[in-house]
Parts: C-alpha cells; sequence; structure tokens
C-alpha cells in the first residue's frame, strides 16, 4: 500500500465533506455485529437508498449483498468473542455517480488463508453461465463449512452485483490477517446513459486506507450523507445497541446526538452546485473512556460571525451563568423565531458533555462555509 | 364539551391522553420532534379550552425518557398553561422518571421550581413495548 494515499495525514473528513456532492454516501461502522446491531446498522443503508432514483430491481439487489457481506463478517470472522480484535471488524457503503460500493473486513486465522483465496480466485475466474453452473454444484455437493457456507454467499455478491469481488489480506500477526471484501454494484439501468465507475476513488485499497483511519482514531462510526430525522433515528438505534456503560452515560451521548444532528436538520439545508439538501457529516469515535462526536455540514459565510460569536460566548459562561442564560431563553415565548426554532441546542450540547465546544470553519465556494463542531463526553 | 385527545406515541413523539370528564392530561414518551412546535400546539389549544370549564381537580402526569430542547421550550409553555390553571382548578403534577435517570429528574426538578408548581417526582421503572425494543417506545409501569 503507497504511503503517499495516507488518508490520516490530511483532514479526511473536510476532503470527504468537499468531494462529495448531494446525492452521494459514506458510512462506515466499526465495532461487534450482534443480531440486533446488523439491523440496525442495514437499516441506516436501506433507508438511504431506498428515495435514490434508480430501479426497484437494483435496490433489491443492493440490499441482498449489503446482508450477505455483514453475514460475512459474523459468519467467516476468526476474532475471539469479546476480544479487542472482534471491534475491528467493519461494514462499510459509499455511493457516488449512481455506483454503490459495498466493503467489509473482518479477521482470519492465517491458516484459512490459501483456502479463501483459492475460493475467491476461482469464483472471479468464471463467466456469468459458469458461475450459475458452479453454484447448483456447490448447493448439491452439501460441502458446507462448519460455520455454514461453502462460498455461496460469495458467489451470491457475485451473481447480484455482476462484478467481480475485490479483496485484500493484511497480515496483523502471525496467528491473523485482516479480510477485506469489496463489491462494486452499477445503480444505473440499461438504456441510461453510462457512467464509468473509472476513477472512483472507493477502492479496495481506500477502504484499507480508511480502516486504519478509523483504527487510528478510534472511530465508531462515519456517516455522510443527507441527513433528516429518519436517518437520525437509525443512527440512534446503532449507537444504543452499540454502546455500553450506565443509564446516564448513555443518555447524555443520545441527547447530544440528538441536538447535533437536528441542528444539521434545521440549520444546514442549503444549495450547492445547484442542489438542496441537508448533506453532513457525523462521526463518533471512543479512546478511553472518552467519546469524541463531531458534525460537519454547511451554513452561509454570512451566518459565520453570528454563529462564532454564539459559541464563544456559551464557552466563555460558568455553569451557573449558563444554567440562567438557558432558563431565559427556556421561557422566552415572545419572540416568534425563538419560541418556534427554540435556540437551545448548543447550550445544551455545552451542558451535558461538561466540555468546552470546539469549532472551525472552512471557507468553500459560493459564499458557503464548512462548519465543524466537535464535543467530547467524559463517562 | 372538549374531546378527549388521545395521541399515540412513536419512536419520536410522545403518548398523549388528554380527557376532560376525568380531568386528566399525560404525556409520555420519547420527544424527539424536529417539528415541536407543531406537534405541541393543540396541546396548548386543548389546555385553554380546557382552563374555561376545568374539572375540580386535575390530575398532570409526565412520564418522558428523552426531550429535545425543541420540545424542552414547548414543554415550558405547557407547564406555563398549566401554572396559571391553578387558579380555577386544583391541579396535581406528577413528574415520572426512569430509575437513575438523574438528569430527567433535574429537568422536573427546574420546571417545577421555576413556575412554582409543586411537582410530586415518581421514580419508576419504564418499559419497552416488546415489538419495539430498542426503538425508544416506553411505557410507565404502574404501580
Amino acid at each position: 500500500m503507497s504511503s503517499d494515499n495516507n488518508i490520516a495525514k490530511r483532514d479526511f473528513v473536510i476532503e470527504l465533506m468537499k468531494s462529495t456532492g448531494t446525492d452521494d454516501l459514506n458510512y462506515i461502522y466499526r465495532g461487534e455485529f450482534t443480531q440486533n446491531l446488523q439491523q440496525h446498522i442495514l437499516s441506516l443503508a436501506e433507508k438511504n437508498i431506498d428515495r435514490d432514483r434508480i430501479s426497484g430491481k437494483i435496490k433489491k439487489r443492493i440490499f441482498h449483498i449489503m446482508v450477505e457481506s455483514i453475514q460475512n463478517i459474523s459468519r467467516h470472522g476468526d476474532a475471539k468473542e469479546n476480544s479487542e480484535e472482534m471491534t475491528s471488524s467493519f461494514f462499510s457503503i459509499q455511493k457516488q455517480n449512481k455506483w454503490y460500493y459495498i466493503t467489509t473486513g473482518n479477521i482470519i486465522e492465517n491458516n484459512k488463508i490459501d483456502d479463501l483465496r483459492s475460493k475467491l480466485d476461482k469464483i472471479n475466474s468464471l463467466d456469468s453461465e459458469e458461475l450459475d453452473i458452479f453454484y447448483r454444484a456447490v448447493l448439491g455437493n452439501g460441502q458446507l463449512s462448519n460455520k455454514g457456507g461453502a462460498g455461496l454467499g460469495l458467489i451470491e455478491m457475485v451473481r447480484k452485483s455482476g462484478n467481480k469481488l475485490s479483496y485484500h489480506i493484511e497480515k496483523v500477526n502471525d496467528e491473523i490477517s485482516y479480510f477485506y471484501l469489496h463489491s462494486d454494484i452499477n445503480g444505473i439501468t440499461l438504456g441510461e446513459a453510462p457512467v464509468q465507475p473509472l476513477g472512483s476513488v472507493y477502492t479496495v485499497d481506500y477502504m484499507v486506507n480508511l480502516h486504519r483511519f478509523i483504527l487510528d482514531n478510534s472511530i465508531l462510526l462515519i456517516y455522510s450523507a443527507v441527513f433528516d430525522q429518519d436517518s437520525l433515528l437509525s443512527l440512534i438505534s446503532i449507537m444504543k445497541s452499540r454502546m455500553s456503560g450506565g443509564l446516564n452515560s448513555k443518555k447524555k451521548i443520545i441527547s447530544i446526538m440528538v441536538e447535533m444532528l437536528q441542528n444539521i436538520i434545521h440549520h444546514g439545508n442549503v444549495t450547492v452546485s445547484g442542489i438542496s439538501g441537508c448533506q453532513g457529516i457525523f462521526y463518533i469515535s471512543l479512546n478511553s473512556g472518552k467519546y469524541c462526536l463531531t458534525t460537519i455540514n454547511y451554513v452561509k459565510t454570512t451566518d459565520k460571525e453570528q454563529l462564532s460569536y454564539k459559541i464563544d460566548h456559551i464557552n466563555s459562561l460558568t455553569d451557573e451563568e449558563r444554567e440562567d442564560y438557558y432558563n431565559e431563553r427556556l421561557f422566552d415565548f415572545d419572540s416568534d423565531e425563538s419560541f418556534k426554532e427554540g435556540g437551545l441546542g448548543l447550550i445544551e450540547i455545552r451542558n451535558k458533555s461538561k466540555n468546552p465546544l470546539e469549532y472551525q470553519f472552512f471557507d468553500t465556494e459560493e459564499g458557503y462555509s464548512l462548519f465543524k463542531i466537535t464535543t467530547y463526553i467524559n463517562i | 364539551m372538549i374531546e378527549t385527545l388521545n395521541i399515540k406515541g412513536t419512536e419520536d413523539s410522545p403518548e398523549v391522553v388528554m380527557d376532560f370528564q376525568k380531568g386528566f392530561i399525560r404525556i409520555s414518551g420519547t420527544s424527539w420532534l424536529e417539528d415541536a412546535y407543531g406537534f405541541y400546539e393543540p396541546l396548548y389549544q386543548w389546555v385553554s379550552e380546557y382552563s374555561k370549564t376545568p374539572q375540580k381537580v386535575t390530575e398532570i402526569e409526565f412520564g418522558y425518557t428523552y426531550f429535545n430542547t425543541s420540545s424542552a421550550k414547548q414543554i415550558a409553555k405547557l407547564v406555563t398553561l398549566i401554572s396559571s390553571l391553578k387558579q380555577s382548578s386544583e391541579v396535581h403534577v406528577k413528574w415520572f422518571y426512569e430509575k437513575d435517570d438523574s438528569e430527567m429528574l433535574k429537568s422536573g426538578q427546574k420546571y417545577s421550581e421555576l413556575l412554582n408548581l409543586g411537582f410530586e417526582f415518581v421514580e419508576t421503572e419504564f418499559e419497552a413495548e416488546p415489538e419495539d425494543e430498542d426503538e425508544g417506545v416506553y411505557k410507565i409501569i404502574k404501580k
């Protein structure tokens, strides 16, 4: 892997935000994959794709491949229960220009690599007709491994995507390696002007780098997409199942998440490059008992000053002053705008997190700036 | 006569019961509404209407698991209306909160103190509805 492609060296997320269009998606989840979590993880991706203007048939194929991929992690992942390795597995989906990229990463034991490689190379060498024959043969001879499946899932992924699987195996130590599996799916229906995936950044190499980046930064989840209440609820469900800890700290993090995500929904609706939507990024990391939540969204450059002033003001107040400031605004029903919009979100985030709010602006074109805000929560 | 309000709870909106006959109001569950004003506005209207000819005693129960700041503001408005109801009816307010949820207890205390309402605070178990487990639809378990 070339190191000049090292994502961690740049402000990766800002780059990501600038380079993605409104219809794009970049979603990666790292951690455990219990039955419950699998459902929530898939549900967020499904809700996003469901809105896309592609044929229902292709949507079904994408969902099918997502399910196969996520099951591969739990079926073939060799990490020991409750080990650190267990939380290094990931599921991710990206989309750009109506192409969809689904990637998973999990631990495998080194002694299984040869077998896996030959299985994948065999599947990748077959054309679609040969693949059907092979599929029936494998189905017929019932050589099911003890974890279920003799590569049927892999064959299915190729049959549904119509494209070969990319993979990469990276040694971790003498016993285990990371196994990356990557599918490309073309969302364009026959007859539509084809868009070549050529030049897409979302290759298996990109994902290996992204995986390294999220491990280095202890990131649990990145969601870069258009935000709405539905995606908010899915993200909350994922984090509710993912987090451990007491009721109070869980509730605190969930409440802060709601405020941060609703800030994107309320204030992030902009028209950039002719397309409107609440485009943003949310990511969350957990490092030595400290959760770190970040959102990035567009704001009008002309609103920058006022927003900075507001956050600086909140940060400058003592706990007591902030409490008074909050209560004063809580019972301010006079101004219609303040009443309907609230405007309490940032104060609440500061109150609950018990740490100063960190923020930054990045200028972009067209009179918009990217607004990045980060909250730290000690648990 | 004012009609009884009965709104089912969802993943992000609370369950509401407003019963004129019984002089009973209950709001419970999660309030993560995007448009909190739109949801609470009919509730203000109901309470204003009720205040004109209220029952002798009015029992009010709040049982939130979560609410966002947009809802906090609307709850403030609702509680303000309830405090003026005191002039014409004997008002009892119970504030249920999930066991160990000190933040929710604090929120209730704030409303109670700021409006001098004397809430009764009740620590209780909240039960997720079986099919909605993990989805944040909770019901107060009544003893």
